[in-house]
């Protein structure tokens, strides 16, 4: 089509042919210039002014992609090298706090539950030692208590888990992991102690009637 | 096609931005944590406290009880028996000529002071018959 399409010269009036090649030489520079730049700015066929833009079926972006697309194929060298040090500089500052955090995600529940265990269990201790009135130690892992509301406190499984009998039925309560207390020594008819164990820390812990 | 770039990938900004942003989430995580570990040991402190006082308390008063004297050494021998990380301290307060108050023993469990917390202390008083 654009073999068959004249152009008026508009310096000197003549009538030449565009694109056939051999003519496109004769063309006037100015002529050449304007074409070259309506091609550039988007009209896809040049200066066939005939053919209107939007009836032509190819787009501007296909006759000319690269005066439109930035298509990215691929990074750069110095883009590559830019990310690859910004990752590695926060892997690094990140990885520390990352195994900590999944540490303590694993570990936080169950001390909130021993530490929760532990304050009942001193809870319980202390007022069914401040309803009694005298106590016996039967064993290591159980002792008598009269006057108060609780009759016997049990100690089982290692002292993790203590029971309390009381006329209505029993309490059990389980320590959690690192806490536990030791076998029951008896002192006196009002007092006993037990060793407790509290992760790292250990000391002997005196329970009195009435108090 | 109509017109719009076809893009591949991700951009050096878009990349730069996620880390940021990933470094945030991380940041403000690790905080939470944190604080969660702080309320745990502060807890576990108090709980050891609570323990570690009462028993000392409740020895005390069995010893007066069995008609033993007050004895600040005896009772820092007591102590003694506790492995704790903190220090326990006994101190009696001076009671005053002429007034009618009855002297006071005084068992303060003490946290030190550390980078990540501030000191505290755990006091619990027993008041002599």
């Amino acid at each position: 089509m654009r073999n068959t399409l004249l152009f008026q010269s508009f310096e000197r009036g003549v009538t030449f042919s565009t694109c056939g090649g051999t003519k496109w030489q004769r063309l006037p520079a100015a002529v050449r210039r304007l074409e070259a730049s309506a091609t550039f700015f988007g009209f896809p066929d040049g200066l066939n002014w005939p053919l209107p833009l939007h009836a032509s079926k190819v787009t501007p972006f296909e006759r000319m992609p690269s005066l439109f697309a930035t298509a990215r194929q691929a990074f750069t060298l110095i883009e590559v090298m830019i990310v690859i040090s910004i990752m590695a500089i926060a892997i690094n500052g990140m990885f520390g706090p990352i195994r900590q955090i999944f540490g303590w995600i694993r570990t936080s529940e169950g001390e909130l539950y021993a530490l929760q265990a532990a304050t009942d269990g001193f809870l319980l201790m202390k007022e069914a030692m401040r309803q009694t009135s005298s106590i016996q130690c039967r064993n290591a892992g159980e002792v008598i208590c009269e006057g108060g509301s609780v009759k016997l406190i049990r100690r089982l499984e290692g002292g993790t888990l203590l029971e309390f009998e009381k006329g209505g039925g029993t309490v059990r309560l389980k320590l959690g992991d690192g806490f536990k207390m030791g076998p029951f020594q008896p002192v006196d008819g009002q007092n006993f102690w037990c060793p407790i164990f509290m992760k790292e820390s250990r000391f002997p812990m005196f329970w009195r009637c009435g108090q | 096609m109509n017109g719009f770039v076809k893009r591949f990938g991700f951009s050096l900004t878009e990349v730069s931005v996620t880390i940021l942003l990933l470094a945030i989430m991380f940041s403000t995580c690790y905080r939470f944590m944190r604080a969660e570990q702080r309320a745990i040991q502060t807890t576990r402190q108090s709980t050891l406290a609570i323990y570690a006082l009462e028993s000392l308390r409740n020895r005390v008063l069995a010893d007066l009880a069995t008609g033993g004297t007050f004895d600040l050494q005896k009772v820092r021998g007591y102590i003694k028996d506790f492995r704790l990380p903190y220090r326990i301290s006994v101190q009696q307060t001076p009671v005053s000529l002429g007034s009618n108050s009855k002297p006071i023993l005084r068992l303060e469990m003490l946290v030190r002071p550390t980078a990540g917390s501030s000191g505290r202390s755990y006091t619990r008083e027993i008041e002599f018959p």
